[in-house]
């Protein structure tokens, strides 16, 4: 490798990226809004679910069951007044997410049956679960022995006691965003060289294959950092997340990710012959994964045990730990070796691949 | 004024330069099939196996049985913990996700019915997680406490709470359309909506650019093929593919998940048709805005993180602020994923649907219509 050639190549990189203002715009704007959008739109928790009443005892305990209902911020409750209305019909006409039927028992004395029925529309069966946990925590709150009394539980939240979505969104928007612009964005520019036939110019020009892929990463590398501080400063300015570890372990970290993301995405260009697939592979291979099996949005331990197994070759599931780790536990950097360790491990088996695939021959 | 020929000469380079790409082919073929595996399989906001550690400083018989109680579900995954940790020692260094304290003299309180207190201590590093693991750890301890007072003398727990279990109101539940609440089948109607959309409106953009970068628009431009010819043939083709793309991931969500439309097939690819003249345009609308594949691309995919974000289909645009919902509503894929969700899952008819018709429609016109009227085969 040549200090003076790997310039010279990244040079030209370099003014490739910034002499092409449109992606450029995108790549800053897209993590702001999208921090932005997760930060205020993404709610787990369900409010405002559509609930239907059909009240067949007209009591004043009736009443006063369906206002408890109303009281909450998870129901808008709404009162049928026609009997003929099927829960049927209010599902398919999406007019109500549950029915609750009130028996004409309901008033009755304590000791007969006053069983309320529920039916939920459980098209989203997490939604569903949800609308039946809050319909349960009102009956029991109303009308279940409360055994708090019996048993005094105390929940304590540690690191985000509430529960603000930002802690969770801001580590895993960076591993997303870091992966995106180091994976795709290298896959695609050496594929584009095969495309447009300029790497035949490449072939015969003296630089060495360790020279052309070193030249093509670093400016990306510079792109990823800077993207990753943008959302890192408006998480933390906008969103209050904490930064509570040390700022040299999260470079030290960042840094190794990036370098295994750059890596998939050489293997990704060594294969891909046009920009489309490069694009399209890239896509299958990095941000996909990254998105679904990181651990990001869904939790690893709950998936099949085969799709457990493929994480440990998704390097955004240590990236995560390890910026969550920083960030929001304060771990140190010796804590978080067991990860930084398996990412090194990928970059380097990466990298053996793409170096022995990448030729500096025509087919 | 449009040539048929012409176009049925178009469409043979287009299918060509498609069919001889086998990268290419297996992408629009195998990615259907890999990513409906891996997004039905992994998607699901179901919480199990969360670590827990039990910091039990009663060691009694009681403090044993509340432990054995949650090793018996598959929520909690029990890891050991030294009697030197604390609850922030096992949550820092990622043993644990939740902890439970149970504190000296834990057993003899609930004997004595003292108001014994327990701990739980949760990372809401994960804040979901943490949510929905509290809920399950109280719920386990109330079913250990109302088996331990049963055990003791079942008319304690009346005289205590000063209600009967039986006497009071019970809620009974039945969940439609999907009573064994599996995830895959609301996600697997969002991956249809959403291979649509990635194949008719990237592919369509990055393949009129690539003529643009490679030059080859030139060759277009002298050839007395005219704009709508070019459009029509550049076109079909992905919109062909989106339709086979479709069948095929509906075909493997049955094989492998079980999940069959319920509704009316015919109308739901009646309604695809509809949603791909709104992808489709935009598609003619991104390559005409970008000059490379690169630019196409990320504008392609730029646009596509907005519609996913905000399209219903990991998080229900119900929960979101009004400010949100309102753009939500300017979505086409929000629409399209409403329309796919019903015909699949519920089995919706074409009436209780026809105000997404419109609104697909009216997206439809307007952005096809828009874009091809922007079109300029030039260079």
């Amino acid at each position: 490798m040549n200090l003076k050639r790997v310039n010279g190549i990244a040079l030209k990189e370099y003014n490739h990226i910034i002499r092409d203002p449109r992606t450029l715009l995108i790549l800053i704007l897209m993590p702001i809004l999208q921090l932005t959008i997760f930060g205020y739109a993404m709610r787990f928790e369900i409010r405002h679910v559509k609930l239907a009443v059909r009240d067949y005892s007209h009591s004043p305990a009736s009443q006063d069951l369906i206002r408890k209902f109303g009281a909450t911020e998870y129901f808008t409750v709404q009162v049928l007044n026609s009997y003929s209305v099927t829960p049927q019909m209010l599902f398919n006409t999406r007019q109500a997410h549950a029915v609750l039927t009130i028996p004409p028992s309901f008033a009755a004395e304590k000791g007969t049956d006053r069983s309320l029925q529920l039916l939920i529309d459980a098209s989203d069966a997490n939604a569903a679960q949800l609308v039946l946990t809050y319909c349960q925590e009102i009956i029991a709150s109303e009308y279940g022995p409360d055994l708090r009394r019996v048993l005094d539980v105390r929940p304590k939240l540690l690191y985000n006691p509430d529960l603000k979505s930002a802690y969770f969104f801001v580590p895993g928007l960076i591993a997303t965003i870091l992966v995106m612009i180091c994976a795709l964005l290298t896959s695609i520019s050496i594929a584009r060289e095969k495309e447009l036939g300029t790497l035949e110019q490449l072939l015969v020009s003296p630089v060495t294959v360790s020279d052309i892929l070193a030249g093509k990463i670093a400016p990306y590398v510079v792109l990823a950092l800077v993207d990753a501080f943008l959302i890192l400063g408006i998480g933390m300015l906008l969103f209050r997340v904490p930064f509570l570890g040390s700022f040299a372990a999260f470079l030290f970290y960042t840094l190794i990710y990036v370098v295994a993301a750059l890596c998939l995405g050489l293997m990704v260009s060594t294969i891909a012959k046009t920009q489309q697939v490069a694009m399209m592979m890239a896509l299958g291979m990095t941000l996909l994964p990254t998105l679904m099996l990181s651990g990001f949005i869904f939790p690893i331990r709950s998936m099949p045990w085969i799709l457990q197994q493929v994480t440990y070759i998704v390097p955004a599931r240590y990236f995560l730990l390890i910026i969550r780790g920083i960030m929001i536990k304060g771990n140190t950097t010796l804590e978080l070796w067991h990860s930084g360790a398996a990412l090194a491990a990928i970059s380097c088996v990466a990298l053996l691949v793409a170096a022995r695939r990448f030729k500096l021959k025509l087919q | 004024m449009i040539s048929f020929s012409a176009i049925v000469s178009f469409l043979r380079k287009e299918f060509l330069q498609i069919l001889r790409s086998r990268e290419m082919l297996v992408m629009i073929f195998v990615f259907p099939i890999v990513e409906l595996l891996f997004l039905g399989f992994a998607v699901s906001n179901e919480v199990r196996h969360v670590r827990l550690a039990f910091l039990d400083y009663d060691r009694s018989a009681e403090s044993r049985e509340l432990v054995s109680a949650f090793s018996s579900t598959d929520r909690f995954d029990i890891v050991p913990a030294e009697i030197s940790d604390t609850p922030y020692t096992i949550l820092q260094s990622w043993r644990a996700q939740a902890v439970v304290v149970i504190p000296a003299h834990f057993g003899r309180d609930l004997n004595r019915l003292d108001g014994p207190a327990l701990q739980i201590v949760l990372d809401g590093v994960d804040g979901n997680t943490a949510t929905i693991s509290s809920a399950y750890c109280s719920g386990i301890i109330q079913s250990f406490i109302r088996k331990e007072l049963k055990s003791r003398d079942p008319r304690l727990l009346a005289m205590l709470t000063g209600q009967t279990l039986t006497g009071g109101v019970d809620l009974r539940h039945r969940m439609w359309f999907n009573p064994d609440l599996r995830s895959s089948l609301f996600i697997i109607p969002g991956i249809v909506a959403v291979l649509v959309t990635i194949t008719s409106m990237l592919l369509s953009a990055m393949s009129l650019v690539r003529e643009k970068e490679i030059g080859t628009l030139e060759q277009l431009m002298v050839t007395p093929v005219s704009k709508i010819e070019l459009l029509i043939g550049k076109l079909v083709p992905f919109w062909l593919i989106s339709f086979v793309q479709m069948a095929i991931s509906l075909v493997f969500a049955f094989l492998i998940f079980g999940v069959r439309p319920t509704g009316n097939i015919p109308a739901l690819f009646l309604f695809s048709n509809v949603y791909l003249f709104t992808t489709l345009g935009l598609g003619i609308f991104i390559s005409t805005w970008s000059s490379s594949q690169q630019q196409a691309m990320f504008f392609a995919w730029f646009c596509m993180v907005f519609m996913l974000l905000l399209g219903g289909m990991f998080i229900p645009v119900a929960n979101m602020p009004a400010a949100i919902r309102a753009i939500a509503a300017i979505n086409p894929m929000n629409h399209f994923m409403v329309v796919v969700r019903e015909l699949v899952i519920k089995g919706a008819g074409f009436h209780e649907l026809h105000n997404e018709f419109l609104i697909l429609l009216a997206f439809g016109t307007v952005c096809l219509g828009g874009s091809v009227i922007a079109f300029r085969k030039r260079v």
